[in-house]
């Protein structure tokens, strides 16, 4: 259980500030993307990793180096995200997605539609990242957790605070849920070629 | 394709199977092409999203979360304490604060306990051993820069020449442990200054050892007898609080633990309280002593 995040967290536990920093260059990164998928807005996402930090920092003499790090750190911004959801009043996110940002119409044009790979990729991407914000909390946490961080079922339950069984289900769903809103961006990017889709039995 | 069977492709992208449950779906998915194609859907969610751009950290968000550290590191008491002008960026917990530490404020303004006697007392009042209480003038702000707020240890024997003269003793109680219902000739006002031919008055706060709660004896005031207290030099004692401009010293004050503070404010008083801003100088000076008073609970305990 001692890798270098762990590390650097002992470190930091014994008043290393530099190990703080350490983390923070380390992970800043990765909670970031995480918790713009969660709340669906850059700056709240931002103000949400200082917060996580913070939460870090005010709990460094309480650290136990009983699990991986990045399992304390995503339930850490896993709480810090559901309170923000929580939140009354919250104002409506801003979808600014990746694509958006850079440019690419978030409209897919099921006609005309430029036979470029890297477009045709960009704009699945935007599909499959505006279906993404639509699936429930738990269910976009538990995938983006799994599949895309390659956290283990084990600490995404404890990152979420549910059972593996549960995050199993969380993460299928999900998959399934995307997998079909791929398959049909696809088949309006190139509407010439009928989309091979083999749906779950029961939807 | 059954759900079943999505969720354990699904877990097998994950990698969560066990052993032999991946070595029988893996063979499996040999066998069936229809298996392997859903495979491949799934398996593409996952590289779609992994593939989303990820934008940069913001080269100031370490420099923003350092800011945050830093404000969190701040005593508890100086947080109680509004200096000079507004904040920068004002919140709502701020302002909440803000509001409430008028309030509060008022009633601290409008409770002060001075030990001393007032010209003509019987020499008896002098040796009180209930602080003694007194109230701002009702029709004065309650948190005007002039206030000066003294607080009394109630053992000292306080001359009875030293009337119209703050005594304030290390040992304090607060104004809301007195009780008895206040004297009102003895309470100084400022408006019509204490008759005092040794000293030029309008510096006390005069009050009775038997004052009751700080509501009673705001109503029993007699406003020909209070006096506000010009803040510099009203004491010459350390523990005395509450200079508007200067910083008060630290005072030495301890909170009687049954004190209960009963403020009963008129309406002008009120609407003075609505009146007030963060950085008024009354409140500043108020917040001070009440800011000391947070800091010794917290030694305290």
């Amino acid at each position: 259980m001692h890798d270098e995040d762990v590390r650097l967290m002992l470190a930091f536990r014994e008043g290393d500030d530099a190990a703080f920093d350490a983390l923070f260059e380390r992970w800043a990164s990765k909670l970031l993307r995480f918790l713009e998928r969660m709340v669906r807005d850059r700056a709240v996402a931002e103000e949400l990793v200082q917060e996580t930090f913070l939460r870090v920092h005010r709990a460094r003499a309480r650290y136990v180096a009983d699990a991986k790090f990045s399992t304390w750190l995503y339930t850490i911004a896993s709480n810090v995200a559901r309170n923000e959801l929580r939140r009354p009043f919250r104002r409506a996110p801003h979808d600014s997605t990746d694509a958006e940002r850079e440019g690419a119409p978030l409209e897919l044009a099921a006609e005309e539609s430029p036979v470029d790979e890297i477009v045709n990729a960009r704009r699945e991407g935007a599909e499959v990242e505006a279906a993404l914000q639509q699936l429930p909390e738990r269910q976009r946490a538990a995938l983006w957790l799994a599949a895309v961080e390659g956290l283990p079922y084990a600490e995404v339950a404890r990152a979420l605070e549910t059972t593996e069984s549960s995050v199993k289900a969380l993460v299928h769903r999900a998959r399934v849920a995307l997998a079909e809103q791929l398959a049909n961006a696809r088949a309006k990017i190139t509407p010439e070629t009928k989309p091979v889709l083999l749906r779950g039995g029961t939807r | 394709m059954t759900t079943e069977r999505d969720a354990e492709l699904s877990a097998l992208l994950d990698g969560a199977l066990a052993a032999r449950e991946e070595r029988a779906l893996r063979a499996e998915l040999a066998r069936d092409p229809v298996l392997a194609a859903r495979l491949a859907e799934l398996a593409q969610v996952d590289a779609v999203l992994r593939a989303l751009p990820a934008r940069p950290v913001p080269a100031d968000l370490r420099a923003r979360l350092h800011a945050k550290l830093a404000a969190e590191a701040l005593p508890r008491a100086s947080h109680g304490v509004i200096r000079g002008g507004a904040p920068a960026r004002p919140n709502r917990r701020r302002a909440w604060f803000a509001g409430a530490s008028a309030a509060v404020a008022a009633a601290a303004a409008a409770l002060v306990v001075v030990l001393a006697g007032p010209s003509g007392q019987p020499a008896e009042d002098a040796g009180a051993k209930a602080p003694l209480v007194a109230t701002t003038p009702r029709a004065a702000s309650p948190l005007g820069s002039d206030i000066a707020l003294a607080a009394s240890g109630s053992e000292a024997s306080a001359p009875t020449d030293e009337r119209n003269t703050l005594v304030p003793q290390p040992e304090t109680a607060l104004a809301g442990a007195a009780s008895g219902s206040p004297d009102p000739s003895r309470v100084a006002s400022a408006a019509e200054p204490a008759p005092s031919p040794e000293r030029p008055a309008a510096d006390v706060f005069v009050g009775e050892p038997e004052a009751e709660a700080a509501g009673e004896a705001s109503r029993a005031l007699d406003p020909s007898a209070l006096a506000l207290a010009p803040s510099p030099g009203a004491s010459p004692t350390p523990s005395t609080l509450g200079t508007a401009a200067s910083s008060p010293p630290a005072p030495q004050v301890a909170v009687a633990p049954a004190a209960e503070l009963l403020v009963e404010m008129s309406d002008s008083e009120a609407a003075a309280l609505g009146e007030l801003e963060p950085n008024d100088v009354g409140i500043v000076a108020v917040l001070d002593f009440l800011g000391a008073l947070d800091a010794l609970e917290a030694e305290a305990s």
